[in-house]
């Protein structure tokens, strides 16, 4: 009998020892990191690596960090949940156009299309506007997703996405009619959630992404204000941001945005997500000095953008479980 | 109270969900990149058996069923209730019929069965998968048809109704599949 010496609180969900993917999906696995790697490399997109490990972190409200502590170090650190901040410093030192395969890590994030360690795919371009941006995104994946994709890619903004189900403005509805609007085609009660920003993306992932065509990718654009993260918000329209993401049928395949470049902004931002991070119970993460002495110094107009690479792969490999295209899974890593 | 975080879900585990005890049957991980996650589950609720779909908030806490799976010997049936008895301690528990359901029609005295209880209260009751019965009422059996392949209702001990080959007779005993009602074959004495 095989004794398996767990750490309290931690349960062996997967006692196997072998990869939790096929040698076979590993290996397209391996020819879309090459495939990924040649499309930038001809497009003269420098390849960069910054680090996993980070002495302050996102304040993004909805991410978990994981921190890292040794018995050796003096300081603490965590690991990072996106590139971007360190990306955006390599920016504003002259580094021109970059592009990084990177691992992320994001706590309590597991589920058949999510993992807490993963790799983005993520990428910046001075001077690309966020259509112009788009249309490189669709050049890469139609080239790695070929076959997969018989229709055209369709274009429309959230809030046309979120009205031809729903028949609700996301920008003006109330969270009153949002809750009503799920109980009534859930056939269940909304759970209490801490804002309308919440409600609106409960039926975003519950009713308008599983609408979407599985046979082209769909862009979706023009994001409310209240989720523009570090997109710019719209000149013309100051409800929306200047960001997009795209996805392939229901599955969230990458975010964009037209950088922030304007400091005050960024800084009144994280101020912000903080003080939302509080009121919802978490803890405020300690701004990262590093990134607005970057902006202050002058983030050059660019526009960037991150893919799931672990859920492209899940496309050309037809699975349907992240860890079906990774090596070793959260359960037995 | 005892209670489980929704990153503790997986399919088979026993939460409250409005009063009423269940159980998870598929569990799905929902998160817009940067927006906020949700937990959608597929639950049965135990008492009932209906299906139903729920999403809760990820990180939040739901309480924990009190419920347990125990295999106990069924005794008899009083006319209000069904009774079974845990073969180590020999405590007694009595069933009631929301609590038997369809199921009485394959309860056959000591037979171990599966009792769900709920706060130590059944809510449910499985029966073995197969189990043998006698034919106690039936058409006269066509002797020798053992081939044409037509079958006939046949009552047995416990009530239940199975449809069996033309050539069995009153008196004999058979098995039968209590998951589909379906007759498996003439059991061996």
């Amino acid at each position: 009998m095989i004794i398996w010496a767990v750490p309290k609180n931690k349960k062996p969900l997967n006692s196997d020892w072998r990869p939790t993917a096929s040698l076979e999906i590993l290996r397209s696995r391996a020819r879309l990191l090459q495939q990924t790697r040649s499309f930038f490399y001809a497009r003269d997109v420098l390849e960069v690596e910054t680090p996993m490990l980070t002495a302050t972190g996102s304040t993004e409200v909805h991410l978990d960090q994981f921190s890292v502590s040794s018995e050796v170090a003096a300081a603490g650190y965590q690991l990072i949940t996106s590139p971007e901040l360190a990306m955006k410093r390599l920016l504003a030192a002259g580094s021109g156009d970059i592009f990084q395969l990177s691992k992320v890590f994001r706590a309590g994030e597991q589920g058949s299309k999510h993992q807490p360690e993963f790799t983005l795919l993520e990428w910046y371009r001075l001077g690309f506007d966020l259509d112009a941006l788009m249309k490189e995104v669709e050049q890469l994946l139609v080239e790695l997703l070929a076959d997969k994709l018989c229709q055209p890619p369709v274009s429309m903004t959230y809030a046309q996405a979120f009205e031809e189900p729903t028949r609700l403005n996301p920008l003006t509805a109330t969270i009153d009619e949002l809750q009503q609007y799920f109980q009534s085609q859930m056939q269940q009660q909304a759970p209490s959630l801490d804002d309308r920003q919440s409600y609106l993306d409960l039926i975003m992932s519950h009713i308008v992404e599983p609408t979407f065509a599985h046979d082209r990718l769909t862009f979706v654009t023009h994001y409310p204000t209240e989720q523009a993260s570090l997109a710019r918000v719209c000149a013309n329209d100051p409800r929306v941001a200047e960001r997009f993401e795209v996805f392939a049928g229901g599955l969230e395949l990458a975010n964009g945005f037209h950088e922030l470049t304007d400091v005050v902004e960024q800084r009144y931002r994280m101020q912000q997500e903080n003080k939302r991070r509080v009121e919802m119970g978490k803890s405020p993460i300690e701004i990262d000095q590093y990134f607005l002495a970057a902006l202050e110094a002058g983030l050059p107009d660019c526009s960037g953008v991150a893919v799931g690479f672990d859920r492209l792969v899940m496309l050309v490999t037809g699975q349907q479980n992240i860890e079906d295209v990774i090596s070793f899974s959260i359960d037995n890593c | 109270m005892a209670s489980y975080s929704t990153n503790e879900f997986r399919g088979g585990l026993k939460i409250m969900i409005d009063g009423d005890p269940c159980s998870i049957i598929e569990n799905e991980f929902v998160k817009p990149g940067k927006g906020q996650a949700f937990n959608r589950v597929k639950i049965r609720n135990l008492k009932t058996g209906r299906v139903l779909e729920k999403t809760y908030k990820s990180g939040e806490s739901v309480e924990a069923a009190d419920v347990v799976d125990t295999d106990m010997q069924y005794l008899y049936n009083d006319g209000d209730a069904w009774y079974f008895m845990h073969p180590e301690t020999f405590e007694q528990v009595g069933a009631d019929e929301n609590a038997v359901g369809d199921n009485m029609q394959w309860l056959k005295e000591q037979d171990m069965c599966v009792v769900t209880l709920w706060n130590d209260v059944p809510i449910a009751i499985t029966p073995p998968n197969h189990v043998v019965l006698t034919i106690t009422e039936t058409d006269p059996g066509l002797r020798g048809d053992t081939a044409s392949g037509g079958t006939k209702p046949a009552k047995c001990e416990t009530g239940a109704v199975v449809k069996v080959p033309l050539f069995l007779e009153e008196g004999d005993t058979i098995k039968v599949d209590t998951r589909n009602g379906d007759y498996l074959g003439r059991a061996k004495e």
